[in-house]
C-alpha cells in the first residue's frame, strides 16, 4: 500500500459467542488508536445484511483502504466482507479477517480479560498486515466445457446424464465391465421396495445411449494434469480381449469357456466362466475376459508350456486342443518324454496344494494328452513348417534335450542345423539314464526323429574332440551350441572303489538301455539317494537282484521324486537310511561294504541337514555288486586345449544367465554343461533360450532386450482356495507290482478319460482365463481377440466428479463373527444377491453351505461400524434400513421362516424409513433384539449366535441357518491411489473430504474437482442421487460463465533471488511448481496454485512468497502479538 | 444358563394374543423409549417395577414370566404412563389385559390367591365370628350367616374356583433378575 493507510475496524459481536467473552467495545477502543486506523465500531451481527452496509457506508464515508473485520474464522466469512468491499469500491484484497471466534472467546470463555486482550493483540496484528497489502485482480481461466466422471454406479450416471441432457460432453469411466455399481446388484430398494432392475437400468441405457456421454467401462483414470477449467487426463481402457465393436453379447463363448471362476457379482455366491458378462442387463451387453498374469504352473515351467491352458482344455474334453498347447503351441520336441520323466516344476508350484496339499496332476493330464496324440497320429506330431530358409550354419554339440530343442527350434527359423553325437541313438541322457520302464525308447525315438524330420541334420557316432575338432567346427559354422551333458560319474573317494562288481549308475543304466549284458550278482547295493538311484536300484530289481538303497541322510532329505522311492518300495526295493560307505572289501573282486551310521547336524548350503558320522559305528555288509549313484559331472575334455571356452570353478562352462552366450561370441552352451547335473525340462529350457539368442544375433538384435521373464520365475497368483472343487488327486494308473517286477515294462499306464477329466476340475484357475482359446472357435463374428492390448485414451476436460463408491469390510476383518471361514455367514450384499430374482438362486433365498432355504436367520447390525476397535468409529448409515427390508422380503418369501435382527440403535432418519421400520418390526415372526451380537460360531450344521437383548437386560443365544451381517462401509478399493492422482484430501478412514462439511459438501479443495455419492462418506441411493445432481449442477454453473476466476493471492517467486534448489517443488501438493530447465528457477503454475503457502515457508532464500502475506508482514505480526514478552 | 434366553423356547404367538386382548392393542407400537419406566410411580418405590421391560418380554415371547409378574398386579392404574407414551402404547390397559391373559392361563398372584380362598370359603374377603355378631346385636342389627355358601357357587361359574381348589401357586418373586 503506497498511500497513507486509511483503516477501518470492524468488531463483531457474533451474539454472545464474541460479545459475551471479550469486551469489544474495548477492542474497538484500542484499535483507533493504532496508527494508521481511522474509524472502528462494533456491531452485533457483522455479516448480516445491516451489518455488511455498515462496512461499506463506513469505507465510503472514510475513504478507507484497508479494512480489518474481527470476527469469526476467515473460512466462514472473508468472501462476505470482501464481497462487501468490492462493492463499495475498494479492492477486495485489501479486507482481513481477525478471528476472535474460534481463536479466543471459545477457548477462553472462562477468562474475558484474557480474552480480550488477546482479541486487541490480533487486532494489532492483522491491522499491520492490511498496511502492506496490496490490491490484486483475479485470475481469468478459459474453461474446457467437457466433464469426466469416475465411477459408473448410480451417482456417476446420474451426474453423467445431468450434465449430458444441459449439453455437453461427457466421459464417464467406469473400472468394472458394466456401469451400474452397487445399485444394480440389489434386490429392492427401501422403503418404496422399487426394484433397481426397474428403475436404475433405463438410466443406465440413457447413459449409453446418450450422444454426449463417452462411455469407457473396464477402464481406469491413469493420470490427471493441469488445472480447473484444462484438465488432462489419461483413461486406460484395459484390454477386455474381446472387440467391443464385434461382439454382440450373444454369450457363446461362454458355453466354450472351461474355466469356472467366482462370480464377484453375487459376492461369490456363484460361478462365472472366465469370460463373462458381470450381469445379463449389463451395459455395455459385451463380453469380457478375465486375465490376471501367468499362473504360478506356467510361470515355473521352464518353457513355459501353459500348463492351465492344457488341463483346462482337458477339462473341457478337448484333446485336440490339448495337444496343440502341449506340443505346437511351444514346438515341444519332447512333450510326450516330459509326460512321463519330467520333475514338473509346475506341480511343485501349483496353488492347488493351499487346499488339500497335493497338486494338480498336470503331468497326468500332460501324459494322457500325448497318449491322445500318439494314438490319433501314430506318434508326435508337431507343425513341421519351415518359416524361411536361411544361409548362416549352426553346429550342435550333443543330441540331448537341449542340443535338440535347440537344433529344432533353430531349423524351423530357417538355419541350417547339423547335431554331433557320439552315441548311435539320440536323446541323451534321456536315452542312456533312464531305464525303458519310465520312459520306452520307442517313444523317446518318435521324438527324436522330429528334429530330423525338420530337416535337421544329426551325426550320429560322431565323437567331438575324438572324430573331430571342437576348433574346426568353431571354424566351420557360424555359431555353437554346445550341449554335451554331463556323463562323468563322480567317485566317492574312498578304498576299493576300482574294485570289479562296483559300477557306476550311468554306466549300469546305458548297459541296459542298450540291451547289454550286465552280470549282477544276488546282493545288490545301490549308493544314493536321488533319481538316478532309484532308477538303478529298480532296474536291479528288475534283473532279478535283491536291492538295498544306503542313502546317508534320512528319506526327507532324498533328493529323487518322492513317487519314485514310493514306487521303488512298493517294487520290494530294501532302503538305508543314515548310513554311508567307507570302505569296499574284496579280492578283485567286491565281496563287503564297510558302512558307518550317520546322524544329521546343522542344515549346509543347500538347506538340508548335514549328515555327520557317528564314530565307532562302523558295520559291514556282504555284497555281490554295487552301484554307485552319486552324481556325475560334465567331460569337457572335447573341447581341448586353448579352447577359447572360459569355464567355471566347477567344471561347468561359463555363459551369460541371459543369452547362454559363452566367452565366445558365436559359441552357446545349455543344460548340463553349464548347471552340472539338472533336469530335463531345465536342459530343454536352455536350448530354447540359446536358440532365441542365437537368432538374435544372426538378425542383429539385441540379445537381451524383453527377457527378463523368459527362465522360470515364481507367480503369487491364487484362485479362490476356499471354494475350490473337493476332489483328491487321482492315482496314477500303474501295473501291479508283480507285473512290473518282471521285465522292463512301462510302469505308468495311460490315465482313464473319466478320472484325468475330473482330475483336471481340481485346478483352481489361478490366472482367470487359461489362453486354452476354445472361445474363439465359437465365436462367430470373430470379436475374441487374446492378443488385444490396453489402450490409452487422452482427453481433455474443464471439470471433474469423482463418484467411486464405496465397498464392504471384508469379513476376514471380523473374526468374532467367523471371519470369512463360517459359510452361512454373508454379508449383506451377498443377501441381496440371494433375494435378487437376477441372483444365483433366482430370488428364493437359499444358504451357501448346502442350498437349503433357510428358516432362521439372524441379521446383524455394526458389523465393524461404530466400532473404533476395527477402526471404523462411524455410522455406515444404510444398514438399519436394508438389513429391515432384507428381514421383510425374507418373509415375504419364507413365510414359516423366523427372523432376528439385532441392532444398537434404529438410525431410519430418512423420508418414509421410521414408517417402514415400524412397519417391519410388527411383522410376525420377525423379531427386533436391541444388542450388539458378541460372537457368532458353527455348532453342527447350525451358526451359532451370542447376543444381548438390553431391553430385558439378558443374553441371547440363537441357533441359526443363516446370518447375514451388515459389513462396515469403507471406501472402495483404489481410491487411495485416484486421490493421489486428483490430489484431493481423503479423511481418515479413505473417504473424499469436501471443501467444507456443511457449506460446500460437493467440492474439494482443488477447484473444479467434485465429489459424489458414497465416495464421500456412506449415504443411501436417495442421498448419493440428490449428490450427484448437485455435483452436476456444480460443473453446470462453471460451464456456465465465458470464464472462470481464481484468487489472485498465490505464491509468486522472485527470480533475482530464487537459486533453482527445487525443495519447494517437491512440497508443493498440488503439483504447481515446476523448476525452469534453463533459467534454474521455480516457477509456479498460478492456476494450479491454491496459496497454501508450504513452498514460502520451506523456501531457504525467502525467494518464494505468498502474496499479502509475505515474510515482511509475518515478521510484522509476530513482533505485534509478541511486543510484551 | 439362568440369565440367557433361548429363543426356541419363546411363544411368539403371545404378542398377538395379547394384542387380540381387550386393552391390548398397542403392545407392537412400543418402541422403548422408557417414558414410562421414567413416569411410574411405583417404580419409585421399587426399581425391579419396569414396565418398559415388561412390555419388551411380552413382545419377545416370554409368555411364563410376564404373566407371573408381579408388576401387572402392583400397577397403580396412574394413567401417568398412559398419557405420556408417544407411541399410544396404553400402557394401564395394557396391564389389564396381562392379568386377565394371566387368569385365564391359569396364573393369579398368591396374594390374590390367599383373599380368593377366604371369599370361596366364607362368602367374604374376613372371616365373621360370634364377636361380631355380638356387636351387631348391640346395635340392632341382625347377625349374619359367617358362611354365604352362594358364593361359591358364583365363583364356580366364574371359573375361579380351580385356584381354590386345584392350583397351589408358587410363591417366589420373578422379578428379582437385575436390571441392566
Amino acid at each position: 500500500m503506497s498511500e497513507k493507510p486509511r483503516i477501518g475496524v470492524f468488531v463483531c459481536h457474533c451474539g454472545l459467542n464474541i460479545a459475551g467473552v471479550i469486551d469489544v467495545k474495548k477492542v474497538a477502543e484500542e484499535a483507533r488508536k493504532i496508527p494508521g486506523v481511522v474509524f472502528s465500531t462494533t456491531y452485533v451481527y457483522m455479516c448480516s445484511e445491516p451489518g455488511q452496509q455498515l462496512v461499506i457506508e463506513s469505507i465510503k464515508k472514510y475513504k478507507l483502504n484497508g479494512v480489518v473485520v474481527a470476527n469469526c474464522s476467515p473460512s466462514l466469512h472473508q468472501r462476505t466482507f470482501r464481497n462487501a468491499a468490492a462493492r463499495a469500491g475498494l479492492n477486495p484484497y485489501r479486507v482481513e479477517i481477525a478471528n476472535i471466534r474460534e481463536q479466543v472467546s471459545w477457548p477462553h470463555e472462562h477468562e474475558p480479560e484474557i480474552a480480550t486482550r488477546k482479541a486487541i493483540r490480533i487486532v494489532k496484528a492483522t491491522v499491520e498486515r492490511v498496511k502492506n497489502n496490496m490490491a490484486y485482480i483475479p485470475y481469468e481461466i478459459s474453461i474446457n466445457k467437457k466433464a469426466l466422471v469416475i465411477g459408473g454406479g448410480i451417482a456417476g450416471i446420474q451426474a453423467s446424464l445431468d450434465i449430458a441432457e444441459a449439453g455437453y460432453e461427457v466421459y464417464l469411466v467406469e473400472k468394472t465391465p458394466s456401469i451400474g455399481g452397487k445399485m444394480i446388484l440389489l434386490s429392492e430398494t427401501f422403503p418404496t421396495l422399487d426394484c433397481p432392475q426397474c428403475i436404475e437400468t433405463p438410466k443406465m441405457t440413457d447413459a449409453s445411449q446418450n450422444p454426449n456421454i463417452h462411455l469407457y467401462t473396464y477402464s481406469e483414470v491413469e493420470s490427471v494434469e493441469g488445472y480447473v477449467g484444462n484438465f488432462k487426463v489419461k483413461i486406460r481402457k484395459r484390454s477386455p480381449f474381446v472387440d467391443w465393436d464385434i461382439c454382440k453379447g450373444c454369450g457363446d463363448c461362454t458355453e466354450a469357456c472351461p474355466v469356472d471362476m467366482i462370480n464377484e457379482v453375487d459376492r461369490g455366491l456363484s460361478t462365472r466362466k472366465a469370460i463373462y458378462r458381470p450381469f445379463d442387463q449389463a451395459v455395455p451387453s459385451v463380453f469380457t475376459i478375465d486375465k490376471r498374469g501367468t499362473p504360478a504352473c506356467t510361470a515355473a515351467c521352464p518353457i513355459h508350456l501353459n500348463a492351465h491352458g492344457y488341463v483346462m482344455a482337458t477339462k473341457a474334453r478337448r484333446y485336440d486342443r490339448a495337444w496343440e498347447i502341449v506340443r505346437k503351441e511351444r514346438d515341444f520336441v519332447f512333450a510326450a518324454s516330459a509326460a512321463r520323466i519330467c520333475t514338473h516344476p509346475c506341480e511343485g508350484a501349483c496353488k492347488r496344494q493351499l487346499v488339500d496339499g497335493k497338486a494338480v496332476g498336470i503331468r497326468d493330464v500332460k501324459r494322457f494328452v500325448t497318449d491322445w496324440e500318439f494314438e490319433k497320429f501314430g506318434g508326435p506330431n508337431i507343425d513341421l513348417t519351415v518359416e524361411k530358409e536361411r544361409k548362416e550354419k549352426v553346429a550342435i554339440i550333443g543330441a540331448g534335450p537341449a542340443g535338440l530343442q535347440a537344433a529344432f527350434d533353430l531349423r524351423k527359423k530357417g538355419y541350417k542345423v547339423t547335431v554331433y553325437e557320439a552315441l548311435p541313438k539320440g536323446g541323451g541322457m534321456l536315452l542312456v539314464g533312464i531305464p525303458k520302464y519310465r520312459l520306452p525308447k520307442d517313444v523317446l525315438q518318435k521324438e527324436v526323429e522330429l528334429v530330423e524330420k525338420i530337416g535337421a541334420e544329426i551325426k550320429y557316432n560322431t565323437k567331438v574332440g575324438k572324430d573331430i575338432e571342437f576348433k574346426e567346427i568353431v571354424d566351420n559354422y557360424d555359431a555353437v551350441f554346445v550341449a554335451a551333458g554331463a556323463h562323468k560319474s563322480r567317485s566317492m573317494g574312498i578304498p576299493g572303489e576300482d574294485l570289479e562288481g562296483i559300477y557306476h549308475a550311468t554306466h549300469f543304466l546305458k548297459k541296459i538301455n542298450f540291451d547289454e549284458n550286465v552280470e549282477l550278482g544276488k546282493k545288490v547295493l545301490v549308493v544314493g539317494g536321488g533319481n538316478s538311484a532309484m532308477d538303478a536300484a529298480r532296474s536291479a530289481l528288475r534283473l532279478g537282484a535283491d536291492v538295498t538303497v544306503v542313502y546317508r541322510r534320512s528319506q526327507k532329505e532324498m533328493p529323487a521324486i518322492p513317487e519314485e522311492v514310493h514306487d521303488a518300495m512298493e517294487e520290494g526295493v530294501k532302503f538305508m537310511f543314515l548310513a554311508n560307505p567307507v570302505e569296499f572289501i574284496g579280492n578283485g573282486k567286491v565281496e563287503k561294504v564297510k558302512l558307518i551310521r550317520m546322524e544329521l547336524g546343522e542344515p549346509d548350503a543347500s538347506g538340508r541337514r548335514r549328515p555327520v558320522p557317528i564314530e565307532g559305528s562302523e558295520f559291514e555288509m556282504e555284497v555281490d555288486n554295487v552301484i554307485l549313484a552319486i552324481g556325475e559331472k560334465p567331460d569337457l575334455s572335447f573341447l581341448g586345449e586353448n579352447s577359447g571356452i572360459e569355464l567355471t570353478p566347477w567344471g561347468t562352462i561359463k555363459v551369460d544367465t541371459v543369452t547362454f552366450q559363452t566367452s565366445n561370441p558365436k559359441v552357446f552352451a545349455g543344460g548340463d554343461v553349464v548347471t552340472g547335473p539338472n533336469t530335463f525340462i531345465d536342459a530343454v529350457g536352455h536350448g530354447k533360450r540359446a536358440a532365441i539368442s542365437i537368432d538374435r544375433m544372426f538378425k542383429g538384435e539385441d540379445l537381451y532386450k524383453g527377457r527378463e521373464h523368459e527362465g522360470p520365475f515364481k507367480s503369487n497368483l491364487v484362485g479362490d482356495i476356499n471354494r475350490a472343487v473337493i476332489l483328491p488327486r487321482m492315482p496314477e494308473n500303474k501295473l501291479p507290482v508283480e507285473e512290473r517286477i518282471k521285465g522292463f515294462k512301462e510302469v505308468v499306464m495311460t490315465p482313464k478319460e473319466d478320472e484325468i477329466v475330473a482330475e483336471s476340475t481340481r485346478c483352481i484357475n489361478c490366472s482367470g482365463c487359461s489362453e486354452c482359446r476354445l472361445c474363439e472357435e465359437k465365436c462367430e463374428p470373430k470379436a475374441i481377440n487374446h492378443f488385444l492390448k490396453d489402450e490409452i485414451i487422452e482427453v481433455e476436460v474443464g471439470a471433474i466428479i469423482v463418484a467411486t463408491g464405496f465397498d464392504l469390510m471384508p469379513m476376514e476383518k471380523l473374526p468374532e463373527y467367523g471371519g470369512g471361514k463360517i459359510p452361512d455367514v454373508i454379508d449383506a450384499l451377498a443377501f441381496e444377491r440371494l433375494l435378487a430374482a437376477s441372483g444365483p438362486t433366482a430370488g428364493v433365498p437359499r444358504r451357501p453351505s448346502d442350498g437349503k432355504i433357510p428358516k432362521t436367520v439372524v441379521f446383524v447390525s455394526c458389523a465393524g461400524s461404530r466400532d473404533p476397535a476395527h477402526g471404523v468409529p462411524y455410522c455406515s448409515r444404510i444398514c438399519c434400513m436394508y438389513l429391515a427390508k432384507q428381514a421383510m422380503l425374507y418373509k415375504h418369501v419364507v413365510h414359516d421362516g423366523v427372523a432376528y435382527n439385532f441392532y444398537i440403535d434404529i438410525r431410519s432418519n430418512g423420508k418414509g424409513y421410521e414408517e417402514f421400520v415400524q412397519r417391519v418390526r410388527e411383522e410376525r415372526d420377525l423379531i427386533y433384539l436391541r444388542g450388539k451380537v458378541s460372537k457368532i460360531f458353527q455348532r453342527g450344521d447350525k451358526v451359532v449366535v451370542w447376543g444381548a437383548d438390553t431391553l430385558t437386560g439378558q443374553k441371547v443365544e440363537i441357533e441359526a441357518d443363516l446370518v447375514v451381517l451388515s459389513n462396515a462401509m469403507i471406501p472402495s478399493e483404489g481410491t487411495k491411489e485416484l486421490a493421489q492422482k486428483l490430489r484431493i484430501p481423503q479423511d481418515e478412514y479413505g473417504w473424499f473430504n469436501g471443501a467444507h462439511l456443511k457449506l460446500r459438501p460437493l467440492e474439494t479443495v482443488t477447484a473444479g474437482i467434485f465429489i459424489a455419492g458414497a465416495a464421500q462418506f456412506p449415504k443411501d441411493i436417495t442421498d448419493t442421487v440428490s449428490q450427484a445432481s448437485g455435483a452436476a449442477a456444480k460443473v453446470l454453473s462453471m460451464f456456465a460463465k465465458p470464464k472462470l476466476t481464481k484468487d489472485p493471492l498465490v505464491a509468486n517467486v522472485n527470480t533475482e533471488v530464487c537459486a533453482g534448489c527445487g525443495i519447494c517443488k517437491e512440497q508443493c501438493a498440488y503439483g504447481a511448481i515446476t523448476i525452469d530447465p534453463k533459467k534454474k528457477v521455480s516457477v509456479v503454475n498460478e492456476a494450479l496454485c491454491e496459496g497454501c503457502g508450504a513452498c514460502a515457508a520451506v523456501c531457504p532464500s525467502g525467494a518464494m512468497q505468498l502474496r499479502n502475506l509475505n515474510k515482511k508482514q509475518i515478521i510484522r505480526m509476530v513482533e505485534v502479538l509478541t511486543e510484551d514478552y | 444358563m439362568k440369565d440367557v434366553i433361548d429363543v426356541s423356547k419363546l411363544d411368539r404367538d403371545f404378542k398377538y394374543r395379547v394384542i387380540e386382548e381387550p386393552g391390548g392393542e398397542g403392545l407392537l407400537s412400543c418402541f422403548a423409549c422408557g417414558t414410562c419406566a421414567a413416569s411410574c410411580p411405583v417404580r419409585e418405590v421399587d426399581e425391579r417395577f419396569n414396565p418398559r421391560r415388561l412390555i419388551r418380554m411380552a413382545i419377545l415371547g416370554m409368555k411364563d414370566r410376564v404373566l407371573q409378574d408381579e408388576f401387572i398386579y402392583l400397577c397403580s392404574g396412574c394413567y401417568l404412563c398412559q398419557e405420556r407414551c408417544p407411541q399410544d402404547v396404553g400402557i394401564t390397559e395394557l396391564m389389564t389385559a396381562l392379568r386377565n391373559i394371566a387368569v385365564r392361563e391359569g396364573y393369579l398372584h398368591p396374594s390374590f390367591k390367599a383373599q380368593l380362598e377366604f371369599v370361596y370359603k366364607l362368602g367374604r374377603l374376613y372371616e365373621l365370628t360370634d364377636f361380631d355378631n355380638k356387636k351387631r346385636q348391640k346395635n340392632g342389627l341382625p347377625d349374619l350367616n359367617p358362611v354365604i355358601d352362594e358364593v361359591k357357587i358364583l365363583l364356580k361359574e366364574a371359573g375361579l374356583s380351580k385356584f381354590v381348589e386345584v392350583r397351589e401357586l408358587s410363591t417366589h418373586s420373578f422379578l428379582d433378575a437385575q436390571f441392566l
